[in-house]
């Protein structure tokens, strides 16, 4: 076969070729031949920070003869070089091709928006940040004109100073064609009545599905969310967001009311009148929004203290729309939420703050695709079970269609149930699982895990490290289409050793583990936390397959280290944890002296363990310059110093009430 | 009903429908005939690429086809990432397969419509290209410098605000 000459590659090859580069080497890559050279700008996403390159260049070259296909376009701008964005507001002209923009000044916006100027663009965020130059202090209504008056479809406005000021009353646009979702951001008590009174209620948007309102404990009563639901303004309207916000009502139901209609609701870090139990407000919500498909209240709380709430009663027909439904921060326990909801079609479901109960498994609804379960401490462990020995039995009600996982603290039997369930599996989660104890797992058969690709497992406790490994031998070892793996242990401050003494176990990350046999030819990300495992003991297939790498080494330089990182041909991103830095003497008797020969104080020591430890990550990178991203760590020696004092001072504080 | 694929050089390969339709060209001519005994003559394609070419779409006939053009998906960005290679394609594409084959099994994918595989064959340039120096690049592609000294000057001046974008 003749070599074949890359630059008669055919143009539209050429041109899907440079589609995969970064700008950089997009750069790079057109310099080789003539073929080649317009290559450079076939992007569709180009992101330009502003500043001195970038500038001088200026908009005439870069977006009107090289990147003349792009689709979303984002500006922003240098620190450095903060007025530099306004060349390029000021003097694009065209933009024909752009659907998506997002904008970090709010200057020349009526022009870059106006006449036949942006004829294809759907979609505009627009940012206002401090070191940015906007126009805040004047010219806003103008903007909000420009902005209002363009067709879009999609509209983000992050600018809070346009916000605080008045200008709301002013903005002329008396019917917003076309826009379906606007998200409003920074809005405080005056600006947000502003917003609703004086520009919502004297406009229609006629197309407007989804408004999101965020803001800064802004207070939004009953009746400015009537002015947003009236039928003149927002007709459409699906989906109502609403962000730290303080709800001003008499009542939940009356909240609820007025939301009447609705598909979707979120609702997070708002403050709510008469907020209770989890149980309590779904019933309300439902009752009084029979419609919804998705409802998410995230950490909400109510300041007024409430008479007990009204237990509605759920009508038979006002769960058969909901398909996600995401409750978190309520009081425990939550369980009483699934007997609500066993017969909705619920696909996605997350709750936190539930109690372990047989009942549980029972009342899951069967067709939940995604599931995140957290339950909250177990007060009494040996009343619920009686550790990881006990045989447990498989629930045969446990949905069998679930795709994601992720369990918080769970108990062994809601362990086996779910996890092992399920054969569509492909991300499991499981975080928070007790280690007190040696690790006896047994299951009644072995988990279905076919098309499991995510596997992350952690354990807490004095057997964190054997407890995390014994669960991931258990969910890997049929795993064949593993692809991420994370392994990580934490370890309680306190352990009473044998004699009844008190050890420091809070970091026993040098503890060395061996894996459990990973035969994944599959794997590409290995993460192991607060364990060590030697280098030299991964699969030797690892060096195949591999790409980012996070692991910890007791020392540096390490020599197994440099022989990975030559032998693992397809690692890209490394990150390494040094777990045995030399710790600084102290002095006999004085907890707070520190004697080091090198370094008098703390920060001198932890200046040049950094240091050092960036030597060593560059080092890496030359030995292995195809390793993308190469970072080293290590335990800030100031904080391991006051931990190790609180230690000592605490245990010596309880010997002496045991004493006592 | 199997079909049977001619290479340029004579060369027959006889393969089931559902790895037949990895290509939409085979794919839509499928459709188009029928079921045939004859074999398809493929002129563009030489016997060792169109190997190596069933052996991909073997590995994947089972799954779903890529949905078409994604761009007019409105709030979702589908950024090209090249690093985002599944790990039996990386093999496939490293197993004795020199800058030659590369060339074509893009040209070959092409051709045949296979859109993933063209996919992966870009993807796969574009890492060779990544971080290396025009000349570098000329070498590893047989590429012939065709500009004078000025236009590669002029060329790197006016691409030179994107090496630190």
């Amino acid at each position: 076969m003749n070599l074949p000459n890359w630059s008669q590659l055919p143009h539209e090859l050429i041109y899907k070729l440079f589609a995969f580069l970064e700008v950089s080497d997009q750069a790079v890559a057109a310099r080789t031949c003539r073929a080649w050279s317009p290559g450079f700008g076939q992007l569709q996403d180009l992101d330009l920070e502003i500043g001195e390159a970038v500038g001088s260049a200026g908009p005439q070259i870069i977006l009107e003869q090289q990147f003349k296909t792009v689709k979303r376009l984002s500006l922003r701008h240098a620190p450095e070089a903060p007025s530099q964005i306004l060349e390029f507001t000021q003097r694009i002209k065209q933009l024909e091709t752009v659907t998506h923009l997002t904008l970090e000044t709010t200057i020349g916006l009526d022009s870059l928006l106006g006449n036949k100027n942006t004829p294809r663009l759907r979609s505009l965020t627009l940012i206002e940040s401090l070191t940015a130059p906007c126009s805040h202090l004047y010219n806003q209504a103008d903007v909000l004109h420009a902005v209002f008056q363009k067709g879009l479809e999609f509209l983000d406005l992050n600018i809070p100073l346009v916000m605080a000021a008045e200008g709301w009353a002013d903005v002329d646009v008396p019917i917003v064609h076309g826009l379906k979702h606007l998200v409003v951001r920074s809005l405080h008590t005056d600006s947000m009545r502003e917003f609703i009174h004086s520009f919502v209620a004297q406009t229609q948007f006629p197309n407007l599905e989804t408004l999101e309102l965020h803001s800064d404990e802004a207070i939004l009563s009953i009746t400015d969310i009537a002015v947003i639901r009236s039928g003149s303004s927002c007709p459409v309207l699906q989906e109502l967001t609403l962000g730290s916000a303080w709800i001003d009502g008499v009542s939940l139901s009356t909240f609820a009311n007025s939301l009447s209609g609705l598909t979707r609701v979120r609702l997070t870090a708002c403050d709510i009148p008469g907020l209770q139990g989890a149980e309590e407000t779904l019933r309300c919500m439902l009752h009084y929004v029979p419609t919804l498909q998705r409802l998410e209240m995230v950490h909400n709380r109510s300041r007024s203290v409430a008479a007990p709430a009204t237990l509605y009663s759920v009508r038979s027909g006002s769960t058969q729309n909901l398909t996600h439904l995401v409750l978190l921060g309520f009081p425990a326990p939550t369980n009483s939420v699934l007997s609500i909801v066993t017969h909705a079609p619920l696909q996605r479901l997350r709750l936190d703050n539930l109690v372990d109960d047989a009942v549980l498994l029972n009342a899951l609804p069967p067709t939940v695709t995604h599931l995140d379960l957290r339950f909250s401490q177990r007060a009494n462990v040996s009343a619920v079970d009686s550790g990881y020995a006990t045989p447990v039995q498989v629930v045969a009600t446990a949905p069998q269609n679930l795709v994601s996982l992720s369990l918080h603290n769970p108990s062994p039997r809601i362990l086996a149930a779910l996890a092992a369930a399920s054969p569509s599996l492909r991300s499991l989660d499981l975080q928070q699982l007790q280690a007190e104890s040696e690790p006896i797992l047994i299951l009644p058969h072995a988990p279905r895990t076919e098309n499991l690709q995510e596997l992350a497992v952690h354990a807490h406790g004095t057997h964190a490290a054997s407890t995390a490994l014994a669960f991931v031998k258990l969910f890997s070892s049929n795993a064949n289409r593993l692809k991420k793996l994370k392994v990580a242990a934490t370890y309680p401050f306190f352990d009473s050793g044998e004699n009844g003494e008190s050890v420091d176990l809070f970091d026993r990350s040098t503890d060395v583990q061996t894996l459990p046999p990973l035969g994944h030819t599959s794997l590409h990300t290995f993460i192991l936390k607060g364990l060590t495992v030697p280098l030299a003991a991964f699969p030797s297939h690892w060096a195949t397959s591999l790409q980012t790498l996070e692991t910890c080494i007791p020392s540096m330089p390490s020599a197994d280290l440099h022989d990975l990182v030559v032998a693992y041909t397809h690692l890209r991103h490394l990150t390494l944890r040094v777990t045995a830095l030399p710790f600084p003497r102290q002095r006999e008797g004085g907890d707070e002296d520190i004697i080091d020969p090198e370094s008098t104080t703390l920060s001198a020591i932890h200046a040049r363990q950094t240091a050092e430890c960036e030597r060593y990550a560059d080092e890496i990178q030359r030995r292995a310059p195809r390793i993308k991203t190469c970072a080293v760590n290590t335990d800030d020696v100031r904080r391991r110093m006051v931990r190790n004092w609180v230690m000592r001072r605490l245990a010596r504080r309880v010997a002496d009430l045991v004493a006592v | 009903m199997p079909v049977i694929l001619q290479a340029s050089d004579g060369q027959q390969f006889t393969i089931s429908k559902p790895v037949a339709e990895r290509s939409m060209l085979l794919k839509n001519m499928l459709d188009d005939v029928g079921e045939n005994e004859q074999a398809i003559p493929l002129p563009n394609v030489s016997g060792p690429i169109l190997a190596a070419v069933i052996e991909y779409c073997e590995h994947h006939k089972d799954e779903a086809m890529p949905a078409a053009d994604e761009d007019d998906k409105v709030f979702e960005a589908s950024k090209k990432k090249p690093d985002d290679i599944d790990q039996w394609d990386a093999d496939f594409m490293k197993q004795g397969k020199g800058n030659e084959e590369l060339f074509e099994i893009i040209l070959a994918a092409n051709y045949l419509d296979i859109k993933p595989l063209l996919d992966l064959g870009c993807k796969t340039v574009a890492n060779m290209i990544k971080g290396k120096t025009p000349e570098q690049i000329r070498e590893m592609f047989n590429i012939e410098n065709d500009f004078t000294p000025d236009e590669e000057e002029q060329i790197r001046r006016e691409n030179e605000w994107a090496a630190d974008a």
